[in-house]
């Protein structure tokens, strides 16, 4: 084959082997918070004519972002990408950055640079901070940051105003889609800079448009920001982390930059050129990763993650770098082949990348997916006729507000079913477990809804023993005051309305309360076997049973489950009491979600079957067999 | 200014000279040595907040509404067979719904902001009147008299600045058309970028 044809379609290979890593990594989209908030800003948009013109918030609390982000999303879904094409379209994104940069550091420094730039370094070297599958705001801007770094490049390759422009453009976009991109104006303006003439107009080019064409984008988002950033100094959600973790970008970068100085001590041509090629890349990491690293100085919250809109410039940067010493150390070998192994190395790296990158940070083995939210829905509105008020109140799991947003934005074609007359009573829970923690064989009321990679999403449809409709909230007083007590009902709780959702009079979520609270819940009357609660513990938010009145109970010495008997009707009225302090060890605030954290109860045999499956899990060997 | 330097920074340097300007007079710092003034982070933030802060309606606008109903502020405009009944507050918008004895209710809402998509019917001062799409020439008319007369009656202390940020929505139209400019954007800027990189290689 002709060197020429290789060179032609070498980009293609990187563009398929990412493609084919990528779909290695993750077929369904994973359910992610953000994932499912945006989605409520999306139908509400395509369903009401209300488009949010402020975004979503940020960790800074009143600091807003990700209009254009939302108004993608929109766009996507009207032209009827569902929840699967959102993952392809992301994969292909992702795919395209690769592509992207092997082009650019390829033209600037050969195939050897391009390919070091696509593979070794953007797929290989660098790891994203997040799961490819959980769809975010962040998952856009690798490609967008790729983007950047050929529009930066150009400015300082072939300075002019329109090159300007529409860097600028592409950084005020990109700052639209997270606000930490708004760094990226820096680099616009760095890159006019480093022009070899006009660079001043071309800079004051840069800084107006970027100006006005970031503001143009959302203007009430910007304006919201600016009063919060003018007001009080902006209250921060998260507490301030060091960010020097996993920060794979800032050695890239270190490394770029000592090559980069090194070569200063000669004039030849060819490190002139490889200099001047890396200025626009550089310009666009160094903005973004000073201020990433300097944010938990001034009390902000920084993680790896924010670096994304960089990894592609990092990429190039340290590509070319180390491309250009690769080649002066090779100068004594033969030039052909040198060539060949130029030719040869964006095909390597394709299989390599094909075979083996781990392109996402793997997510939990119990991680739920957008599909079996969308099987459970499926299950309970067709088969079971919930409506949404039932699955609001009924539907159970441990990630509750998230799975729960989740699964009544998935629609059928069976709502107007008739509701079955005794589904009052009835509940679900959704859990994702090991396959070889399946009881054997499997409990009638148990549904396997999805299996893979050795897990299995289960629904365990159940009859309940509380009654949720109305139960009771206590607080207690500080000191030796009275507690305070107010009922709980589900009224004007909307999880496709609200961003950030609790219910009604329960303690907010979040890091903005701590405290112990409890659940007085009505025991329905039963004539049956009687019934159990289990309280499980782990990444969720535990608890204890505080007291059983009206009923024989047998409460454990843990004080985490309770066995109660049946109760006929006309009996007196019953209740148990559960009890929760958030900001605890068994409840940490991250894991209090603004709902009745997650129990499991019902029929006593299959309360005794998942509890096992999670006290396999807190003890971290799970059991073989749960019958 | 030095003729020496380039065009360039001779241009950046004058708006710079501007922008000073303006800071310096938002600053004064001549009051600011006299202990009046506030600083200047205290001025730019009174400079945005009056230029960009939604204003929304305090609790004080249900008297401002009741004493003029108690004194028949309303009376001229709504004569003798129009009567309000019903009128509501919320965030940044008042409602009144008038009807004639058995016939339909039509409604003017007076909005602090322009809502979007519409166009405002009339207004005073900042306040915009929009009517109910459907309502007849007169009931138009007595709903604008009485958007007036009220109008005129909200002291500023019955506006505050909004608690609420989700006021803000636009429409589907133009979330699609910010979405398509932003492919644009990019695809242009590939395009062109890789054109360059193409030219500047060969170069």
């Amino acid at each position: 084959m002709r060197s020429s044809t290789l060179a032609r379609v070498a980009p293609l290979a990187i563009f398929i082997a990412v493609m084919i890593a990528d779909r290695r990594a993750a077929t369904s989209l994973l359910v992610w918070a953000d994932t499912l908030y945006d989605q409520n800003h999306v139908d509400r948009c395509l369903a009401e004519n209300r488009c949010t013109l402020l975004g979503t918030q940020t960790s800074i609390r009143d600091v807003f972002h990700a209009v254009v982000w939302l108004n993608l999303r929109t766009l996507l879904q009207w032209l009827g990408i569902g929840s699967t094409g959102l993952l392809w379209f992301v994969q292909v994104l992702h795919a395209l950055a690769a592509t992207i940069v092997f082009q650019v550091a390829a033209r600037l420094g050969g195939p050897l640079a391009g390919a070091l730039a696509a593979a070794a370094v953007l797929v290989l070297g660098i790891s994203p901070g997040f799961f490819l599958d959980g769809v975010h705001n962040l998952s856009l801007l690798t490609f967008l940051g790729a983007v950047l770094t050929v529009a930066c490049t150009a400015v300082v390759q072939a300075p002019g105003i329109v090159t300007v422009v529409l860097a600028a453009l592409v950084a005020a976009l990109m700052a639209n889609v997270h606000v930490v991109c708004i760094f990226t104006g820096v680099s616009v303006v760095w890159s006019a800079l480093a022009a070899r003439r006009r660079r001043f107009v071309l800079a004051a080019v840069a800084i107006t448009v970027f100006s006005v064409a970031t503001v143009g984008f959302a203007p009430p988002s910007w304006r919201q920001n600016l009063l919060a950033v003018l007001g009080e100094r902006p209250e921060l959600t998260a507490a301030a982390a060091p960010a020097w973790r996993r920060m794979e970008v800032a050695w890239w970068t270190l490394l770029a930059i000592t090559i980069w100085v090194g070569s200063l001590v000669t004039r030849a041509p060819a490190w002139t050129a490889a200099r001047r090629a890396s200025i626009g890349a550089v310009a666009i990491v160094i903005p973004t990763l000073t201020a990433v690293l300097m944010a938990p100085v001034v009390g902000v919250h920084a993680e790896a993650k924010y670096l994304t809109p960089v990894h592609a410039a990092c990429a190039t940067a340290a590509a070319l770098a180390i491309g250009r010493t690769v080649q002066a150390l090779l100068g004594a070998v033969p030039a052909p082949a040198i060539r060949t192994v130029e030719l040869a190395s964006p095909f390597a790296v394709g299989v390599a990348i094909a075979a083996g990158a781990a392109v996402a940070v793997a997510p939990p083995e119990q991680a739920i997916t957008v599909d079996d939210l969308a099987a459970t829905a499926h299950l309970l509105r067709a088969e079971q006729r919930w409506d949404d008020r039932q699955i609001v109140r009924a539907f159970s799991t441990p990630e509750r507000a998230n799975l729960l947003t989740g699964v009544l934005q998935q629609r059928t074609d069976h709502t107007s079913a008739p509701p079955q007359t005794d589904v009052a009573h009835a509940t679900a829970t959704l859990i994702r477990m090991k396959a070889a923690e399946l009881p054997e064989p499997l409990p009638p009321t148990w549904r396997v809804l999805r299996r893979s990679s050795g897990n299995a999403t289960v629904l365990v449809l159940n009859r309940t023993r509380l009654d949720w409709r109305r139960f009771e909230l206590c607080i207690p007083a500080p000191g030796d005051g009275p507690e305070r007590c107010e009922p709980v009902t589900w009224d004007g709780f909307h999880p496709l309305h609200d961003a950030v959702n609790a219910l009604p009079h329960m303690p907010p979520a979040g890091v903005r309360w701590t405290g112990v609270f409890r659940l007085r819940i009505p025991i329905l009357p039963h004539a049956g076997p009687g019934g159990a609660i289990f309280m499980p513990r782990g990444f969720l938010c535990g608890g204890r049973i505080a007291s059983v009145r009206g009923i024989t109970g047998m409460i454990s010495d843990d004080r985490r489950r309770v066995t109660f008997t049946g109760t006929p009707r006309g009996a007196a009225p019953a209740d148990v009491a559960l009890e929760w302090s958030v900001g605890s060890r068994e409840c940490d605030l991250w894991s209090y979600d603004g709902l009745p954290p997650f129990i499991i109860e019902g029929e006593p045999t299959d309360v005794d079957r998942l509890e096992r499956v999670f006290r396999g899990r807190e003890l971290g060997d799970a059991p073989t067999g749960a019958s | 200014m030095s003729p020496g330097l380039p065009r360039g920074a001779r241009r950046t340097a004058r708006c710079a000279f501007v922008v000073a300007g303006c800071l310096a007079l938002i600053a004064n710092p001549a009051a600011a040595r006299q202990g009046e003034s506030p600083s200047l982070r205290d001025r730019v933030r009174r400079l945005a907040a009056g230029t960009l802060e939604h204003r929304c309606f305090t609790p004080a606008i249900d008297g401002v509404f009741r004493q003029a109903v108690q004194s028949g502020a309303f009376q001229a405009a709504l004569g003798t067979t129009f009567r309000i009944i019903e009128a509501s507050s919320r965030d940044g918008r008042i409602g009144v719904t008038v009807a004639t004895p058995g016939g339909p209710a039509h409604t003017v809402t007076l909005a602090t902001e322009r809502i979007v998509g519409r166009t405002p019917d009339d207004r005073v001062g900042d306040l915009l009147f929009y009517l109910q799409p459907g309502a007849d020439a007169v009931s138009s008319g007595v709903l604008l008299d009485i958007a007036r007369v009220l109008a005129e009656r909200i002291p500023d202390t019955a506006l505050a600045p909004c608690r609420s940020r989700e006021e803000g929505f636009g429409t589907r139209a133009a979330a699609l058309l910010n979405a398509t400019v932003a492919v644009l954007v990019v695809v242009a800027a590939l395009l062109f970028g890789f054109r360059k990189l193409r030219h500047a290689g060969a170069a």
